[in-house]
């Protein structure tokens, strides 16, 4: 089967976001960019699906800039099989990536997509299902798995979504409020992958010395007919208010008297 | 005029408590663009949640049948879409619940409408506040066309405004009466 993963070139967690003095956007100079980790948890989980269902292919898909290549390329390196960045400079809404990944799907096919659930960059959390609404088809957000990451079929790497046996539907627990939900959608279908579905694997030095010879075909936009015009534009970016210092309060009665009148919580 | 419409979030005939947090949002909403608020409730169970909500709205919308039994998006955005569609709605809110953010996106593609997702503040009739980058900025997003939002009223930010949450309160106060 064929399986597509996307990757999101993302601003590292680990930086310090800083907001650009105008307010027009984050300051993005000294910032390091790596995969969106949970792009990272869909790669891992793909290349577990395909190597339990052998003969398989993954294909990873990067929408962004020249400098996106880094990110498809450690996708490869994780073991994806080949790469397709299309091209674009600058922000694209959700809604764009989702109509630009329903062309490169419709071209390529692919049983089953699997994404992170959300970018940490813009925290939107909506792709994957405007994607699933646009090709018409079925999706399970939030894939987790009922085993711990610490369990014995974590450490022998089993996919935590299900194959059915025909390989024409696959079981996802999905982390709901309040629980996991098991849902069984019908392929071709999208996935949404979540924090606890998988520990992604290291990519080892000579995975990504094969990776720098796996091929990434390049798209542009205009040549898959999508106008890339945002439907939600970000006009001003703050920094979040600082938060107030504390104070300290003589006895119970002052407590009582600030969380009911200052506070307004009781 | 402008229409909004609530998804209501609920299971068995009981509303679930995120969609007060969503009516709370509508009500600004509501304030900025001089709409009305209507609800649509989904699933079964449907008819004794929309006795619940018909109080805060000035009409309830209720879809129930075999179909619409589980909470899926497929389904259920649908459901929500096509009533949008028959009251010409020109927003949508739902609560970011796991419910609301599995549907939402759904209904906007279904009415080619822009989503601005996890609200934090309504600061115009077609701007929002929301937090990026795991909340160390906070961005105002301008959603052009038709629009559609969900609101995150359970989040843990240090961002999320006082005039939200005591509006938060008043809705929860009000319907335990």
């Amino acid at each position: 089967m064929k399986i597509l993963v996307t990757v999101k070139r993302v601003e590292d967690y680990e930086s310090k976001i800083k907001v650009k003095p105008d307010n027009s956007w984050i300051v993005t100079e000294g910032v390091n960019y790596r995969a969106n980790p949970f792009d990272e948890i869909a790669v891992e989980e793909s290349l577990r699906l395909r190597d339990a269902n052998a003969p398989s292919e993954v294909v990873a898909v990067s929408i962004g800039g020249a400098a996106a290549q880094a990110e498809i390329r450690s996708a490869l390196a994780m073991g994806a099989d080949r790469g397709i960045l299309v091209k674009h400079d600058g922000f694209l809404d959700s809604d764009a990536v989702a109509r630009l990944l329903q062309k490169v799907i419709e071209k390529e096919k692919p049983e089953l997509v699997l994404m992170g659930k959300q970018a940490v960059d813009v925290d939107d959390n909506v792709t994957g299902q405007l994607l699933a609404e646009y090709l018409g088809w079925g999706q399970a957000t939030f894939a987790s798995k009922k085993e711990s990451l610490e369990s014995a079929e974590e450490k022998a790497k089993k996919p935590g979504l299900r194959l059915g046996a025909d390989k024409k539907s696959v079981q996802v627990a999905r982390e709901v409020d309040g629980g996991l939900e098991v849902l069984e959608v019908q392929l071709p279908a999208i996935v949404t992958v979540d924090l606890r579905l998988n520990v992604p694997r290291y990519a080892s030095l000579p995975n990504i010395m094969k990776a720098k010879k796996k091929p990434i075909e390049e798209m542009a936009p205009a040549a898959l007919g999508v106008d890339v015009s945002a439907k939600v534009k970000v006009v001003r970016v703050e920094a979040p208010p600082a938060r107030a210092a504390g104070i300290k309060v003589p006895d119970v009665a002052t407590l009582v008297k600030k969380l009911h009148e200052d506070a307004k919580v009781i | 005029m402008a229409k909004i419409l609530l998804v209501a979030e609920q299971a068995h005939g009981h509303l679930k408590k995120a969609t007060l947090s969503a009516l709370s949002a509508a009500k600004q909403l509501a304030q900025k663009n001089g709409g009305q608020i209507e609800a649509v409730v989904i699933g079964a169970g449907a008819g004794q949640s929309a006795q619940e909500l018909a109080a805060f709205v000035s009409a309830v919308h209720t879809v129930e049948g075999a179909a619409f039994e589980h909470a899926l998006a497929e389904t259920h955005a649908a459901a929500a879409a096509e009533a949008a569609k028959k009251i010409g709605a020109t927003d949508v809110v739902l609560a970011a619940t796991a419910y609301g953010k599995d549907v939402a996106p759904r209904i906007a593609a279904k009415l080619g409408a822009g989503i601005a997702s996890d609200i934090l503040a309504v600061v115009t009739a077609s701007q929002f506040k929301r937090a990026m980058w795991a909340g160390n900025a906070i961005a105002t997003v301008e959603v052009t066309s038709s629009r559609l939002h969900r609101r995150a009223p359970m989040r843990e930010t240090s961002s999320r405004s006082a005039s939200l949450r005591r509006q938060r309160r008043r809705s929860s106060s009000s319907s335990t009466r």
